[in-house]
């Protein structure tokens, strides 16, 4: 009988446990996915502006080598681009596919989308210019995850571990 | 009756292609848009205004108006959605796509010191189909080809008076009849090249610089390449006339088209008329669009002496 009881509330335990970390998981996340997309945008500006690679095939390139989701945003838009859809609507609709599976905040997301109206439509300084923009908002954004990370995830991961504590007491 | 080429549709929106896919392309050169004006088809016999629905009509208020969106999109489909990776086709004011068409641009030109750098908010595409006629130079080729081999050849026509289609086929003969030819194809519209592969058939022993200035080009064929004869579309610059100077002296023979209407207007012109004086091309052909585009009106030699001549009429 108390064998039983002491695996439940372990039981228990567990739950609140890995529930914390489940909701830090995103924070962890996020400064990776943020330092994917900045080298995926420095890849894309050396295909663009030294390779001078038409954009579908630019795209699909940084889309490969760069882990999702990041990655499969790029690839994605690729895809898009060479079945002819136009530039910014593949752009978007590649961001909004993969947005959901990814850590990015709103923010992120903007940062992200913000190209969809110049990407591939002016020469390479601007193309240039652009992508750099975008690049130093993302490391921005990274700096700032990095700090709510460091800060929050041991938070949440003590918070989930206390409340399957109290939820143990309640029952004991 | 085939349509126009699936290379050209396939860069059209998506709205404009079942009109255009119902036209009998035979007869028409050119596919006209311009933002707030109808969608306009040229053609041997002129102009003509096309709606939707693929039916041409001669009033414009019939016809459909071509938007800003049309334009754009058209642009984007051309380039590939990579403008970037075109800078120098934009400050020459035309695109070359697959298969050897040509799209000319009108818009706003970009100006750094004084000369076109780019062209933006682009407003009007000119697309010229291009057409590829074998036989274009079955009644050239007697002139051209001798016992001593091939003679160079200047060839003279007014625009659109199918200089390049005979040139074309005049290359793809000589070079399938045994002679290694060099083709300086400078605006992709000779060979219609395709990352550097010929997609119209230029002849088996043709070399194709593609995209490469013409004077540039022919001096890097005979340094690489070797060749017997070199070809280059539309020479007039002073750089182009030096270096066939030099092929001609070293032996290589030369073919070139040049703008002019006849042998008169091109002797009168500054840097064409010391080409022809300086006796590197033993025959001259016009043409003109008499009897469709590439019809041959006459035929001299280097000195001028007329070797045939078409009745007119």
């Amino acid at each position: 009988m108390v064998l039983l009881r002491v695996v439940g509330a372990a039981m228990v335990f567990l739950a609140g446990y890995s529930s914390g970390r489940v909701l830090s998981a995103s924070l962890r996340r996020r400064p990776g996915e943020l330092r994917d997309l900045q080298a995926g945008f420095g890849l894309l500006d050396t295909e663009v502006c030294h390779g001078l690679t038409p954009l579908p095939e630019a795209l699909a390139r940084v889309g490969r080598a760069l882990p999702a989701p990041g990655g499969r945003v790029f690839g994605e838009a690729g895809r898009l681009l060479e079945s002819g859809t136009p530039v910014s609507e593949a752009w978007i609709g590649a961001v909004e596919a993969f947005y959901p599976s990814s850590a990015w905040t709103g923010e992120d997301r903007e940062a992200v989308a913000s190209l969809a109206p110049v990407l591939g439509r002016s020469g390479r300084e601007d193309q240039h210019r652009h992508l750099l923009l975008v690049r130093e908002r993302l490391a921005r954004q990274e700096a700032e995850a990095r700090a709510q990370r460091d800060r929050y995830e041991r938070l949440w991961s003590y918070l989930g571990a206390l409340a399957g504590v109290g939820v143990v007491l309640v029952f004991l | 009756m085939a349509g126009f080429p699936a290379a050209v549709l396939a860069r059209l929106p998506e709205r404009l292609r079942p009109g255009l896919e119902s036209v009998r392309a035979a007869g028409w050169e050119e596919i006209r848009l311009a933002v707030g004006r109808p969608l306009t088809l040229a053609g041997v016999a002129g102009d003509r205004f096309l709606a939707l629905d693929g039916s041409l009509v001669s009033r414009s208020d019939h016809a459909y108006r071509v938007t800003s969106d049309d334009v754009r999109d058209a642009l984007q489909l051309m380039t590939r959605g990579s403008i970037y990776a075109l800078e120098e086709e934009f400050r020459r004011g035309y695109l070359s796509l697959p298969g050897g068409h040509r799209v000319g641009m009108a818009g706003r030109a970009v100006l750094e010191n004084g000369s076109v750098r780019t062209i933006r908010d682009v407003a009007g595409l000119n697309i010229r189909v291009a057409r590829e006629v074998r036989g274009a130079a079955n009644g050239l080729v007697p002139f051209v080809v001798g016992r001593e081999g091939v003679r160079s050849t200047l060839l003279l026509a007014p625009p659109r008076g199918g200089k390049t289609t005979v040139l074309r086929d005049l290359v793809r003969q000589i070079s399938d009849g045994g002679w290694r030819v060099g083709l300086v194809d400078e605006r992709s519209e000779l060979a219609g090249s395709v990352e550097g592969v010929p997609q119209l058939d230029v002849g088996i022993r043709t070399d194709v610089l593609d995209g490469c200035p013409k004077a540039e080009g022919v001096a890097m064929l005979l340094r690489a390449m070797g060749p017997q004869v070199v070809a280059c579309d539309e020479i007039g610059g002073e750089a182009e006339a030096a270096i066939l100077g030099d092929a001609g002296n070293a032996g290589v023979r030369v073919l070139a088209t040049a703008h002019a209407a006849g042998l008169a207007e091109a002797t009168g012109r500054a840097v064409l008329g010391a080409i022809l004086r300086s006796g590197v091309f033993d025959r001259v052909a016009v043409l003109s669009r008499r009897r469709g585009p590439g019809t041959l009106e006459e035929v001299r030699d280097g000195a001028g002496t007329v070797i045939s001549r078409q009745m007119a009429g």
